[in-house]
């Protein structure tokens, strides 16, 4: 059965493990120059007629646009800068922060 | 080298600034009030280096003052850590030699005897000057326009304890300071010395008492005849110490303790109330009626801080660790040592509350402190996914008539604490602002908010932007041009 993908995901992988996985996957990826260009950070998708995926990073999770229509998003400094302490549990948030 | 990368909790919001600041003419958003002169000063920490044990305390962060100065509807920002001998200690020898939570014997041997207090809990205005408190010693004398650091502050020589409370008071009638130190002959001593300070900065009155047992004295109350001194379950011992702990452990098997003592009063004068389980860290106001002693403060159930753990090895219960604004009731004529309580609100809220202070002793109506709203939409999206756990309002607390008013700060906020500042001339209760900043989580910076105490739901009158993250704040006071010699 076809599977249309969703148009964007997020997934729970960080930059560095995405990187160790370019290794396995460069190959594969450079057959697919454009899809490639526009995981450059900042960078502009070329004008061209292959649309491949858009890949973003946010908070050190991975983002992929599948529709290959948008460009990369790029966070304002301090996006959700709350983050790295919401995944602790009550006890440990009071420890690190009693007056929020 | 200094590395805070091991430090899993000093991340994105949360991670040290670790630097000063001078913020001239700064961004606003509204309009500030043209006729407020004067400074909002605040009083936290930011980390010069790591603590050296995981386990320690927030509170042994190195002490930082700034201030927001208002003229002529203009805000001016200054960021300076307090240089204490610690501080100094450290950066002379690039790493932290301060081992635990007023714990010494967990030092670096070379900074054996130094003065190791952070001054990281409340600015003070008196007598002309301002000062840093950390209730582990003596006040620390602060230049009120450049914000460096002048020294440990003595009162003329007159005040004899070795510590210092973060919660002085100060009678707006009279504008003498109520003062006090516990652990006043030093670590782990039973005594508090209690001073009355002019409003020149001598000491003039001085009574020495003991305590039921050596707990954390963190605040006090103020009536216009009497003093009220919680005492509650946090204890320490010298054994304690011995073993590497912080100073503090839970102990819920202790009463919480309420003495009593007429201002005039010797220390055989001091009479001890005693209740249940409980923790009265901050106060909001108190008051004489006839034989009767009103306190009103909020109140946690038990220990409030997992960082000083129970003594029995008991796991920290956050369902008890939530204030609730409650008046206690003292009957000077009774015969046995009880009281009584009252929950004034049933939703919990930041213990850290305010009062209009010329209402200080005096009967007065409104509280002020911040609170989480779970109602209110929070964008995790955009801030981290903190929802529930920001006080994301300030709310004015009617206690005659039990009502609320609230004031939203916005849906990637979290507000410290709040400060009531009066509208310049006026002299009604509540007739002023409320003052306190939120952390923007969304755009990593810091706000202070200007709302119009009596028109909370209004929004802010003003909000001054700082483009960057200011160090958290413990406690921050509005302190006008008429107190501090500014510039």
């Amino acid at each position: 059965m076809n599977r249309t993908p969703p148009a964007a995901s997020a997934f729970a992988l960080s930059r560095r493990a995405f990187a160790r996985s370019l290794a396995f996957a460069g190959a594969a990826l450079a057959l697919v120059p454009s899809a490639f260009h526009a995981t450059s950070i900042g960078g502009r998708r070329p004008a061209t007629r292959l649309r491949g995926p858009v890949v973003s990073f946010h908070m050190d999770r991975l983002f992929v646009d599948h529709t290959g229509a948008a460009t990369p998003y790029v966070s304002p400094a301090g996006m959700r800068s709350a983050e790295p302490l919401a995944h602790l549990s009550e006890e440990a948030f009071r420890r690190a922060q009693p007056y929020v | 080298m200094v590395d805070f990368s091991n430090q899993p909790t000093m991340k994105g919001f949360f991670a040290p600034t670790r630097f000063e600041a001078d913020v001239y003419d700064c961004e606003v958003i509204g309009k500030v009030p043209a006729d407020l002169d004067g400074a909002f000063v605040r009083l936290g920490g930011d980390w010069l280096y790591p603590p050296k044990f995981e386990d320690d305390s927030p509170f042994s962060v190195d002490g930082y003052i700034n201030m927001f100065r208002f003229k002529n509807g203009i805000v001016d920002y200054k960021g300076r850590w307090v240089r204490t001998p610690r501080y100094k200690a450290d950066l002379a020898a690039h790493k932290q030699l301060f081992g635990k939570y007023r714990n010494p014997l967990t030092d670096d041997p070379s900074v054996k005897g130094l003065d190791r207090t952070v001054q990281n809990t409340t600015p003070l205005a008196f007598a002309g000057k301002l000062f840093t408190l950390k209730e582990d010693s003596l006040p620390y004398e602060i230049d009120c326009n450049t914000l460096e650091t002048v020294g440990p502050w003595n009162f003329h020589g007159k005040y004899r304890s070795l510590t210092f409370t973060a919660h002085p008071k100060v009678d707006p009638e009279t504008g003498e300071m109520i003062c006090y130190g516990y652990e006043a002959e030093g670590l782990e001593t039973n005594a508090v010395f209690l001073y009355t300070i002019d409003k020149r900065g001598h000491v003039t009155r001085e009574v020495r008492f003991k305590v039921p047992y050596i707990s954390m004295v963190h605040d006090i109350g103020l009536t216009e005849k009497h003093v009220v001194i919680p005492v509650f379950g946090f204890v320490t011992s010298m054994e304690r110490l011995k073993e590497g702990k912080v100073h503090w452990g839970w102990d819920s098997t202790k009463p919480a303790y309420v003495g009593i003592i007429p201002r005039d009063g010797e220390a055989k004068d001091v009479r001890w109330f005693k209740g249940p389980e409980r923790a009265t860290v901050h106060t909001l106001n108190a008051r004489t009626e006839g034989d009767t002693v009103i306190l009103e403060a909020p109140i946690f159930d038990s220990n409030p801080f997992p960082f000083f753990p129970s003594v029995d090895g008991s796991a920290w219960d956050a369902s008890k660790a939530r204030a609730y604004i409650r008046r206690n009731t003292f009957n000077l004529n009774s015969k046995d040592d009880g009281f009584t309580e009252e929950k004034l609100f049933e939703m919990n809220v930041s213990d850290l509350g305010r009062v209009d202070d010329r209402y200080l002793t005096h009967p007065y109506r409104y509280a002020y402190t911040a609170y989480a709203d779970r109602e209110r939409k929070f964008d995790q999206w955009r801030a981290g996914n903190l929802q529930g756990r920001v006080n994301n309002c300030y709310g004015r607390f009617d206690l005659a008539t039990g009502k609320m008013n609230s004031y939203f700060a916005g849906d990637t906020h979290s507000l410290q604490e709040v400060c009531f500042v009066p509208r310049p001339n006026s002299t009604a209760e509540g007739d002023g602002y409320i003052m306190g900043v939120a952390s923007n989580f969304a755009e990593m910076r810091s706000e202070l908010i200007i709302a119009d105490a009596q028109n909370l739901e209004a929004g802010d009158i003003a909000r001054v932007i700082l483009p960057f993250r200011s160090t958290a704040q413990v406690h921050g006071r509005w302190f006008n041009a008429g107190q501090l010699p500014f510039a």
